[in-house]
């Protein structure tokens, strides 16, 4: 798509400066957003898109600088002041009410009124307002009567998507929209976008997806430690060039998987069947790495939570370490005492206790073996969060920081030292990098690398196809809780066309 | 700058004990007879013979805030273990068998109520507000409208034969809960639980024993208050607990515990009762009645939690 004359400006952001206690998180930004244009805005966590972004739709005020819109000086008070200049925004996290319809989550606040006195809601309009919009968006499997809890939490994103869409935009920014969509809702999404700018929307676009820039992208912004480092077209700058200018440094390979000689067996599943997978079979041995492979939804999760005793298992049988373990009763107390370690794709949720200190959350899985008397010796705590944080070099002012105050991929950290300190043999890594930045990536590809040197078993779930191509030994590819196939990297080249072929449909790709 | 915030954080640690100090100076100033160096009764009064109940029911109650729960059976389960043990004493007169029986029938029902929680399913509220109703009809049927008085042997001479065995007793438990909740895996793991089940199954915790346990520590606490109140009244009747529940929330509010789980300590509930005893004695003294001291008693528990969302906000930044 060639479009050469160049823009007018819709927005003109000068010498933005915001400070937290003590933190500055932007410093003297300065860029411009132009109409009908899609604008890409990358950086590590911490860099300050956020900030910038919330500053924009009035969540936060700014200290100093300027903002200007169509040439008039603008400064949003609140979120209103922002859509009532038809600034809108998709945030990271959702916002939905849970126990609520669709449409009712869609248009809440703004609900079509029946009768003038009463302010009743003429619910009919509402609803087949919805299922216009979701149908426009592509969406129309979601129904608007249907309750927000029900939805998978990619379904739910969608209804953010929705929510924001349907409020008529000038300018529409997405905090990270696809950090949980499957393949074909990033597709509608991507063609709304397009639309939306086809139609002289403007859109600001915060991703950590590197490939999704360079598909959707105009222009992409740079920003650094709260700086604004620079902004380019797309196509006449590499991902490299982006990579290298985001991290400040050159990142030389993100993923450098040395594979070892796989050792014993360390877990072995048979014919397991649960609530949401059937006859599951797969085994891992010392020294690999296993990739659970498929969309989101096949019941790769639910799988993992089964065999870490913290769902119920309906039959079959799990061996760990060559030892039957008997599936009723199983439990994450005794997976953890057989050596098992998970790490969930709900970091926040089942991960970590996030309003306690990085010290508790590092020692808590191993209270029972590190103080057998029951009595907790803060010495022995302090010292050995220390030695985790140096180890895994997590960025914190001390290890008394609560773990809600740290980025998503320090949080991670802490989640790996957690388990670490249990001295586990067979780790379970559900979405490891979801959220995080290359930076802290790499570095978790790196600890996952000398894991498994270090002779310790790995099962990785993984969406983002180049990170389970490139670091599974083998891949177990999932489709509606049944493995569809194995594909080993030793006999077959894994390609992203053998992966997305099992996942998709459930049959290996025509050249196998 | 940064000094000035650590001073404001030292201020809100340490606002209730500077509330209760303030609140003793005032009552001490404008009425004669709260306290004075020349007649110390009534604030010895105090001390002996009203925070020690509810200074031990309101470290039960932040036990089960801890744990994002709640515990309104504590007042009934006191009244039928006091009841229960009154009538054991009124049949043997032995004091032994009364005490172990009473802190026996306590646990027990603490134990149905953990079981209740964690095995059935049913939230705190439910579970305890369930028992509070069995309990306190199993109570009445027992004694059948009538009171148990003139205990036989020396059962009330073990708790008030020295002026002071009440608090001795209530400050011997409060350092053995802080102990427990402070230093221990035990302790740990109940702050781990009350902020994130989910999370704290997935790290290995037994949720299940954490529980049971705690609830059965509330009963057991529950019943030793109740034989400590009958042996200080001299009788026992089915409706002594009525407002204990209430007041143990109230001062576990007061002393700083958030019903957000996961947060509170031994040593709020001890400094929130004691205000509020302070706080209705001292009214009484300044010739307050008793329904604006209710009122107050609102007032200073409002005052209290907005003082805690001012901290929380203030550790976030």
């Amino acid at each position: 798509m060639e479009k050469e004359s160049v823009k007018e400006t819709l927005l003109e952001i000068e010498n933005i400066r915001k400070e937290f206690v003590g933190v500055l998180a932007l410093d003297d930004v300065s860029l411009s957003i132009r109409k009908g244009e899609v604008h890409v805005i990358v950086g590590e966590n911490g860099a300050g898109k956020s900030t910038l972004c919330k500053i924009i739709c009035g969540l936060y005020p700014k200290n100093s600088g300027n903002l200007c819109f169509e040439g008039i000086d603008y400064n949003p008070r609140n979120v209103r002041d922002a859509q009532h200049t038809g600034i809108n925004m998709i945030h990271q996290e959702l916002n939905l009410l849970k126990h609520r319809t669709v449409a009712q989550n869609i248009y809440v606040g703004v609900e079509p009124i029946s009768n003038k006195l009463l302010k009743t809601i003429n619910v009919k309009k509402m609803n087949s307002d919805c299922k216009a919009l979701l149908t426009s968006l592509g969406i129309d499997y979601i129904e608007p009567t249907m309750l927000i809890k029900n939805l998978s939490i990619a379904q739910q994103q969608m209804v953010e998507v929705a929510k924001a869409l349907s409020h008529k935009s000038k300018l529409l920014i997405m905090d990270e929209p696809t950090s949980s969509l499957t393949e074909r809702e990033v597709e509608n999404l991507f063609r709304l976008t397009r639309k939306l700018r086809d139609d002289g929307v403007s859109v600001v676009y915060i991703s950590h997806r590197m490939n999704e820039l360079m598909e959707i992208g105009d222009r992409v912004t740079i920003m650094r430690d709260g700086k604004y480092i620079g902004t380019y077209n797309i196509g006449e700058i590499t991902m490299d060039e982006i990579i290298m200018l985001m991290v400040g440094r050159k990142i030389t390979k993100l993923y450098n998987r040395k594979f070892n000689k796989p050792g014993e067996e360390a877990l072995s599943v048979r014919n397991l069947t649960g609530l949401r997978f059937r006859n599951v079979n797969l085994n891992v041995r010392r020294g690999e790495i296993v990739g659970i492979g498929g969309l989101i939804g096949a019941g790769r999760t639910e799988l993992m939570l089964s065999i870490f005793g913290y769902d119920a298992i309906e039959s079959g049988e799990i061996y760990l370490f060559g030892k039957k373990v008997s599936t009723k009763g199983w439990n994450p107390n005794k997976a953890i005492a057989g050596s098992m370690a998970l790490l969930p794709e709900d970091r926040k949720g089942l991960g970590l206790i996030l309003s306690m200190p990085i010290k508790a959350n590092v020692v808590q899985s191993s209270l029972k073996k590190m103080f057998k008397s029951g009595i907790i010796r803060k010495k022995d705590e302090n010292e050995t969060a220390e030695k985790y944080v140096r180890k895994l070099r997590i960025v914190t002012p001390s290890i008394d920081q609560l773990v809600e105050n740290l980025s998503g991929g320090n949080q991670q950290k802490v989640v790996l030292a957690k388990w670490l300190c249990t001295n586990c043999d067979l780790l379970i890594f559900d979405e490891p990098t979801r959220g995080i930045d290359v930076g802290a990536k790499a570095e978790i590809y790196e600890l996952m690398n000398e894991l498994a040197e270090n002779n310790c078993a790995i099962i990785m779930i993984s969406s983002e196809i180049n990170e389970i191509l490139n670091l599974s030994d083998r891949i177990y590819v999932m489709k509606d809780g049944e493995i569809k196939g194995e594909i080993d990297h030793k006999k077959d080249v894994i390609t992203q066309e053998a992966v997305l072929s099992l996942a998709m449909t459930g049959k290996a790709a025509v050249n196998e | 700058m940064r000094n000035k915030k650590k001073m404001q954080i030292i201020l809100y640690k340490y606002s209730r004990v500077m509330i209760f100090v303030l609140m003793f100076l005032f009552f001490t100033f404008f009425t004669d007879t709260f306290f004075s160096f020349s007649n110390m009764n009534n604030i010895r009064n105090i001390f002996a013979q009203q925070v020690p109940f509810l200074m031990l029911l309101s470290i039960g109650m932040t036990l089960a805030i801890i744990l994002k729960g709640i515990d309104l059976s504590i007042g009934t389960v006191l009244a039928l273990s006091s009841c229960v043990a009154a009538m054991v004493l009124q049949a043997t007169g032995n004091s032994l068998l009364c005490i172990l029986t009473g802190l026996a029938v306590g646990s027990f029902f603490g134990l149905v109520n953990g079981l209740l929680i964690s095995k059935v399913g049913l939230s705190p509220y439910i579970a305890t507000y369930s028992i509070q109703w069995i309990s306190k009809g199993i109570a009445y049927v027992l004694l059948a409208g009538t009171q148990i008085y003139n205990f036989p042997g020396n059962f009330r001479q073990l708790f008030t034969g020295w002026f002071y065995t009440l608090l001795l007793i209530a400050f011997i438990v409060s350092l053995i809960m802080w102990f427990l909740m402070s230093k221990t895996t035990f302790g740990r793991n109940v702050y781990v639980v009350g902020n994130n089940s989910s999370a704290a199954r997935l790290s290995g915790v037994k949720v299940d024993m954490i529980y049971i346990v705690t609830f059965t520590i509330i009963g057991f606490l529950a019943s030793l208050t109740g034989l400590m109140y009958i042996a200080n009244l001299g009788a026992a009747e089915p409706i002594i607990g009525d407002s204990f529940a209430l007041q143990a929330i109230a001062a576990t509010l007061i002393g700083g515990t958030s019903f957000g789980g996961g947060k509170g300590s031994v040593f709020s509930a001890i400094i929130g009762s004691m205000i509020m005893i302070t706080l209705t004695n001292g009214l009484l003294h300044m010739g307050v009645g008793t329904y604006w001291q209710q009122f107050a008693i609102g007032v200073v528990i409002v005052f209290s939690i907005i003082l805690e969302r001012g901290s929380a906000r203030l550790l976030k930044d």
